[in-house]
């Protein structure tokens, strides 16, 4: 019995970081563009800019919620942003609005599941849909427009001859697990995740840390928008389209529970990783996207199966 | 005499290294009540489950109509004829009563359609046959606790059964709804269904049952008939040497020094409790019982702060709150023991050091970060004060035995001594050493001036730990009672209304 749950956990640890370093070698050895410096940068390039929504998507996965509308505000946000750097206002100024379009839709989230006890993936469908449709309208002004030049620098800046983003990725993922393991204020996320009563009986701020939560998916959701839009120079209307699927995706395979409680930053960046690894190694082997989202849905599908199979040996 | 329907013959059930059941042997005869009678944690559940095929007996044999019964499943102890009545409700809510009482497809016509006036005869019949009336087109929803339990009752009866079993069907009944059970089960036997009576409630057992079972610790004891057993014989064969120590009337009570640690004020909620006031000394141990449905759960989770209020005010020592959460009431020293440890009050999925560690994650940090030093000393002792049996990095709570569970969901409340301790059935479903262990654990608490404000549905803890007791019917206090006051007859009274 115990052994089961060591090597269960062992397996929701590791096991996706193990099957990312086999996945890197099978493609690696098989095709050698995939292996270029080029290749190999831009995919962490490309995870270090979405790298904020998947962490605030974690920790409401954690925290037993979802917010689906993260795609749709990453769109809004990003394209916002942009809008309004082209338009001749200051790019801060642009960037300020972006972010806190995406706490407000966080806000207005969190509220309503909280105080109207609306279940959170009804009401984040709701506001995917209303949050794209704004967005829609702000890149259909903006269309085939390019965002103006210091809105784009801001994705191309530099350090140490990398573009930021990636070594603030490694950066922001090693502080998170310190502060996730040992922080009062995220070990109440798993405490809400396991069993909000529970949580609410040992006094904890149950309603206060979920509002809070939905606010800051809101708004990271946003920060990786703004990053993103700067980085694609001309706006996009399929920006961050079903962003929030890829990413639940790699939250789950990476060992979050959509029952909450489990789950682990690192791991869905990694899972994320894992992802967009897949598909850029599949174009190489001549794969269709088409069938790809065949590939990764069979993954998901036996990911979650062996999953509830190992929870059930472990008791 | 006719041979048995059911044998037992050395059956044992194992749970990791524990026997739930070891090497039981009793029959039971076709057509009679036989009762099975032990404590909680006697392994009646155990054996239910391995009559109804949910369990397999690690070893011996079971027997029915004389033919051993080899992979046993629940499909196939329902192709014998054997209907259950589980402890837990399984109703449906969006259904209507007749759908209930028939989920099958008894009354479809040729084309597979239901005829519903023939349906809905049917189960008015059943019911009224049952001595209760009902519309029986409204949806289950509609019906209390104890009704739901009858219509459950109600569906097994109608599947034409051989055997018919019932695990503590009573405990969610009031007085009124079980001399109904018991009417409907003697008519049963009477038409020759066999009834296997699971219950550790004794004048039931001597009421109904033509033989009794009496189970203790996972063993056998005694296989009686019911002919000329006094209730204190049977307590004797059921708890064993225990007793005394246990139920010992002469273990000193608390009495309170008398100044007020707690005060309700016209405390009312929205539907199950209206317009309470009560007060709680310090170092008293007070006592509220109600039946099923008298709303005293949802008293004390409105005290705490777990549901809504309408009005009312809350006075902890000198502090007067007219809004509070469990938060503020943690800081004032109230703390709570939730009456279903798989409801809340503990993480299930979590081990024993992260559950440890949940209600005190304020007290182990410095700076917002948790000292893991100081967390495991603390776990470490809590564990040896409670004589909890795990280990604490290694073991989910899930996979504790109940009274380790139940221990370790107090130890979460009892890091000092709290002013006042609001405790909801201390001692569910756990081994009688667990229990006793739990009563020291609260006698303690008032031996140093904490003042408990206990809920409990078991009348022998209520009358073994209190000094006064507060009575609740329909989501108000109706009585009081003190002192030698305390019996079951006079609380049961006043519960069940049959006088004020």
């Amino acid at each position: 019995m115990d052994a089961g749950y060591s090597l269960t956990s062992l397996a929701r640890s590791y096991g996706i970081i193990f099957v990312t370093l086999v996945t890197f070698v099978v493609f690696s050895v098989s095709r050698k563009a995939f292996l270029s410096p080029e290749n190999i940068y831009g995919l962490f390039y490309g995870v270090s800019l979405d790298l904020y929504a998947i962490t605030g998507f974690t920790l409401l996965i954690i925290m037993g919620e979802i917010d689906l509308s993260v795609g749709s505000v990453y769109a809004l946000s990003g394209t916002t942003a942009g809008y309004l750097a082209t338009r001749g206002f200051p790019t801060e100024f642009g960037i300020l609005i972006g972010i806190l379009i995406g706490f407000a839709v966080g806000a207005g989230n969190g509220l309503l599941v909280v105080k109207l006890k609306i279940n959170s993936i009804i009401l984040t469908i709701g506001t995917l849909l209303t949050v794209r449709g704004l967005s829609d309208v702000v890149a259909a002004t903006m269309a085939g427009n390019r965002y103006a030049e210091g809105f784009r620098a801001i994705a191309r800046a530099r350090f140490l001859s990398l573009n930021w983003t990636v070594p603030a990725m490694f950066l922001v993922v090693l502080v998170l697990e310190f502060v996730l393991s040992r922080s009062t204020s995220a070990r109440v996320l798993y405490y809400i995740g396991n069993n909000r009563k529970s949580a609410l009986i040992h006094g904890m701020r149950t309603d206060a840390t979920r509002i809070g939560a939905f606010v800051l998916s809101g708004g990271l959701a946003a920060l990786s928008g703004v990053l993103v839009a700067s980085r694609i120079t001309i706006a996009d209307v399929d920006m961050g389209r079903h962003l929030e699927f890829t990413i639940l995706t790699a939250a789950v395979i990476g060992g979050a529970s959509l029952f909450g409680g489990r789950g682990r930053v690192v791991n869905s960046v990694v899972a994320y990783l894992f992802l967009a690894m897949l598909a850029n190694g599949l174009i190489m082997f001549g794969v269709e996207p088409v069938f790809q989202q065949i590939i990764v849905g069979v993954i998901l599908v036996a990911v979650v199966a062996a999953d509830t199979q190992l929870n059930k040996e472990a008791g | 005499m006719a041979n048995p329907i059911l044998e037992f013959v050395g059956v044992s059930k194992k749970y990791g290294g524990n026997f739930a059941l070891q090497d039981v042997s009793f029959d039971v005869r076709p057509g009679e009540i036989h009762a099975i009678l032990g404590e909680n944690g006697a392994g009646k559940s155990t054996l239910v489950k391995i009559v109804s095929g949910q369990v397999q007996p690690s070893a011996g044999t079971l027997m029915f109509k004389g033919t051993r019964v080899t992979v046993h499943t629940p499909a196939r102890s329902r192709q014998m004829g054997v209907a259950m009545v589980q402890q837990e409700l399984s109703v449906f809510d969006h259904l209507s009563i007749a759908e209930n009482v028939f989920p099958d497809h008894r009354f479809a016509g040729s084309a597979g359609l239901i005829n519903w006036n023939l349906l809905y005869r049917a189960a008015q019949g059943a019911c009224e046959a049952a001595g209760f009336s009902a519309d029986v087109r409204a949806p289950a929803s509609a019906l209390s606790p104890g009704r739901k339990q009858l219509v459950e009752i109600l569906r097994c009866v109608h599947s034409n059964p051989s055997v018919l079993v019932l695990d503590e069907p009573t405990s969610g009944l009031n007085t009124h709804e079980t001399a109904m059970l018991v009417s409907l089960l003697l008519s049963l036997r009477d038409r020759g269904v066999t009834v296997l009576y699971i219950s550790h409630r004794i004048p039931e057992v001597l009421a109904l049952s033509n033989r009794i079972t009496i189970l203790r610790d996972g063993r056998e004891r005694a296989t009686v008939e019911n002919d000329g057993l006094t209730e204190s014989s049977l307590v004797q064969m059921m708890v064993g040497r225990d007793l005394v120590s246990l139920y010992d009337p002469t273990a000193t009570k608390q009495n309170g020094s008398g100044a007020a640690s707690l005060a309700v004020e016209g405390l009312s909620g929205y539907g199950s409790v209206h317009d309470v006031d009560l007060t709680l000394g310090e170092g008293e141990i007070l006592g509220v019982f109600g039946l099923e449905g008298s709303g005293s759960f949802e008293l004390a989770e409105t005290i705490v702060g777990l549901r809504r209020r309408r009005s009312g005010r809350l006075r902890v020592g000198t502090t007067v709150l007219r809004r509070w959460q469990p938060r503020k009431l943690l800081s004032l020293g109230v703390q709570y023991l939730h009456n279903n440890r798989k409801d809340a009050g503990l993480y299930l999925a979590l081990d024993v050091s992260e559950n440890a560690e949940a209600p005190r994650l304020k007290r182990l940090s410095s700076h917002g970060l948790l000292n893991r030093w100081k967390l495991s000393e603390v776990v470490r002792s809590s564990i040896q004060r409670f004589e909890i049996k795990a280990r604490p990095r290694h073991q989910r709570v899930v996979n504790l035995s109940g009274g380790n569970q139940q221990k370790l969901m107090m130890s979460l409340c009892l890091d000092g001594v709290p002013k006042c301790f609001v405790v909801c059935e201390p001692t569910r479903g756990v081994d009688v050493g667990s229990k006793a262990q739990i009563h020291g654990f609260l006698r303690n608490v008032a031996a140093e001036g904490g003042s408990i404000m206990m809920f409990s549905s078991e009348l022998p803890e209520i009358i073994a730990l209190c000094t006064r007791v507060l009575i609740m019917r329909a989501g108000g206090v109706v009585g009081q009672l003190v002192g030698n006051d305390i019996t079951e007859e006079n609380v049961m009274a006043r519960a069940a209304g049959a006088s004020d």
